[in-house]
């Protein structure tokens, strides 16, 4: 017999933030493979179109402003 | 100055707005350098956001650089300093801010659904929302926020180094429950229906991974776990139908941990 405690999870919390934050400062995480292409702002509104069209194939997309 | 903006269910367009006035008290401008899309502005996009009304900049997965700084502001934020933002608000009002659940408040805003984001030049946002760190890329500063969704989760199961922990889908918020999954040492089970996915969800600290489409899920669980189970489960797919599959599978024994995390407005069906 099960007794399954079931929770949601919503958004996040500042210690969370923190806990990330904490995270990535002391792993080698994979943030290039995260970040499947990095775009300018002139091209994001393409990006966002070319994303919902084949949704499967981003991870993330990020946008420069720089 | 420049922005994104949704103007309409899939339009979305490069417009010009006007510059956010001089920071008020307690506020800083940022320069936004790098934002993150969040599935939920794909959502905006597709027009099947509820929350959303148009127009909408989207944006909030934010690595911006403090450029100038209101009345009020503690001396630890400088000009010149790189920052991430967490882009929700609080009302302190409503029955779960009074029970100090601020993250699942009622009336909570987040930047690019409820109010404009961040994909702009130049945001104004009060100090309170504000982390940093010298370490981090302003690449990383802006993956910050959707790893976040994730390692709530994680910390709704009490997830300990004792448990193994099931994450059920590898997209961005699947890693971030990998992540933090793995930053608490428990074994980490990565389920997905795509090879590439599950190598990536290794690399992020996936202990270990199923394909559920080309492995029978259930058999690889009891194998992996001495026909125990798994102690905490976490659904990171985002659709109902599946975590109503979830719930009816027979791998559930025991005592065990179930979340589905709910970051727009889908609702569980009963």
């Amino acid at each position: 017999m099960k007794e399954l405690d079931i929770r949601g999870s919503r958004n996040a919390t500042p210690e969370d933030f923190e806990a990330v934050i904490a995270h990535l400062e002391s792993v080698a995480f994979p943030t290039d493979e995260v970040i499947t292409k990095t775009v300018s702002l002139e091209d994001a509104p393409a990006a966002l179109a070319a994303w919902s069209e084949n949704p499967g194939e981003i991870t993330k997309i990020h946008i420069t402003l720089d | 100055m420049k922005a994104i903006s949704i103007t309409e269910a899939n339009r979305c367009e490069l417009v010009d707005i006007p510059e956010p006035a001089a920071p008020g008290a307690g506020e800083v401008r940022l320069k936004v350098r790098q934002v993150g899309y969040c599935g939920s502005d794909l959502t905006s996009f597709r027009g099947l956001n509820p929350m959303v009304t148009y127009p909408r900049i989207p944006g909030h997965e934010i690595g911006a650089t403090i450029e100038s700084v209101g009345s009020g502001v503690p001396e630890q934020w400088k000009v010149g300093q790189n920052v991430l933002v967490s882009p929700y608000t609080s009302c302190g009002q409503c029955s779960a801010c009074k029970a100090g659940r601020f993250n699942t408040c009622r009336y909570n805003e987040t930047m690019g659904v409820q109010r404009d984001g961040a994909l702009t030049e130049y945001v104004n946002i009060p100090h309170e929302k504000l982390f940093t760190s010298d370490k981090l890329s302003l690449a990383e500063m802006a993956l910050v926020e959707p790893l976040t969704v994730g390692f709530h989760a994680v910390s709704r199961g009490e997830t300990t180094a004792d448990d193994t922990v099931v994450v059920f889908g590898c997209g961005a918020i699947g890693l971030g429950v990998i992540a933090g999954a793995s930053a608490r040492k428990a074994r980490v089970i990565a389920v997905d229906i795509d090879d590439e996915k599950l190598a990536l969800a290794k690399r992020c600290g996936a202990t270990d991974s199923i394909n559920s489409m080309t492995e029978s899920l259930h058999e690889r669980l009891q194998e992996m776990t001495d026909n125990e189970g798994p102690t905490v489960m976490i659904e990171a797919v985002g659709t109902a139908s599946y975590f109503q599959s979830l719930r009816r599978r027979s791998l559930l024994r025991g005592t065990r941990r179930l979340h589905r995390l709910r970051k727009s407005s889908r609702r569980l069906r009963n």
